[in-house]
């Protein structure tokens, strides 16, 4: 019971836009076989992100998308070598990413528990650090230990 | 002092629960006791019992959509903003709050 495979923590991503940032990362959870088809999951995804950019401060951004191409309830991490922009509107940027794929129903499950309990954290200043400044091993050990609280 | 609230949003997968929290640990700096029903993908969680309605001071609901049973409401003093305004004013909220009432 995990949210996060290890190959899915990228460091040092060198893209220049956030669409591409998206990009990334959803390839990378296509290749390990956690969602069907990249490019359809990429398209909920940027949905999403048109409603209301995910930027929810300290250059930390959080795009999702529930789908049908959802395998099962999954992360990828991110941390980019330099900040891109993440909000048209407003300009702010955004350096670390979590993508959030969550599958179309699911209500009441475990994962999104897991998903929902995450969230809540990245409030909280002393796990936002893990993501900054942690190594890989801390942040696959932070995202995937959700569960307690 | 006591605030309620629900948040929900469009995908119901982090911001409503962000919000949520957002709200409690601000109303804790400000000594603020916070209690927020989520509507998201889990269900709606900690739902707001009357007693706690009645003692409030005022509401917090996210409008970016529908909020169920909203009548529970009627009468009161109802704040409404989006998730993400509530995820970075929070604090701003608490504070407005703590010197209005």
């Amino acid at each position: 019971m995990y949210l996060i495979d290890k190959d899915c923590i990228i460091f040092d991503i060198k893209d220049n836009t956030k669409e591409e940032v998206i990009q990334t990362l959803v390839c990378k959870l296509e290749k390990v076989g956690n969602i069907d088809d990249a490019s359809q999951f990429y398209q909920d995804v940027l949905k999403r992100e048109k409603l209301s950019a995910t930027v929810i401060g300290d250059e930390m951004g959080l795009p999702h998308g529930r789908s049908q191409c959802v395998k099962r309830p999954c992360l990828c991490f991110g941390r980019l070598h330099k900040p891109v922009i993440w909000d048209e509107k407003t300009h702010e940027e955004v350096r670390y990413v979590i993508l959030i794929a969550a599958m179309k129903q699911s209500a009441n499950d475990i994962y999104m528990k897991m998903i929902s309990s995450l969230a809540r954290k990245l409030m909280h200043d002393e796990y936002r650090m893990i993501l900054t400044n942690g190594t890989k091993e801390d942040v696959y050990r932070f995202l995937n230990e959700t569960m307690q609280s | 002092m006591k605030v309620v609230g629900c948040t929900a949003c469009p995908s119901g997968v982090a911001h409503t629960y962000m919000a949520a929290e957002a709200l409690i640990l601000s109303g804790e700096k400000y000594g603020i006791e916070v209690c927020i029903e989520t509507q998201g993908g889990c269900g709606i969680e900690n739902k707001l019992c009357l007693e706690d309605i009645e003692e409030a001071v005022c509401v917090i609901l996210s409008n970016d959509i529908n909020i169920e049973g909203e009548e529970r409401f009627k009468g009161k003093k109802v704040l409404r903003m989006g998730v993400s305004d509530l995820i970075t004013k929070s604090d701003a909220i608490m504070a407005k709050i703590k010197k209005t009432f």
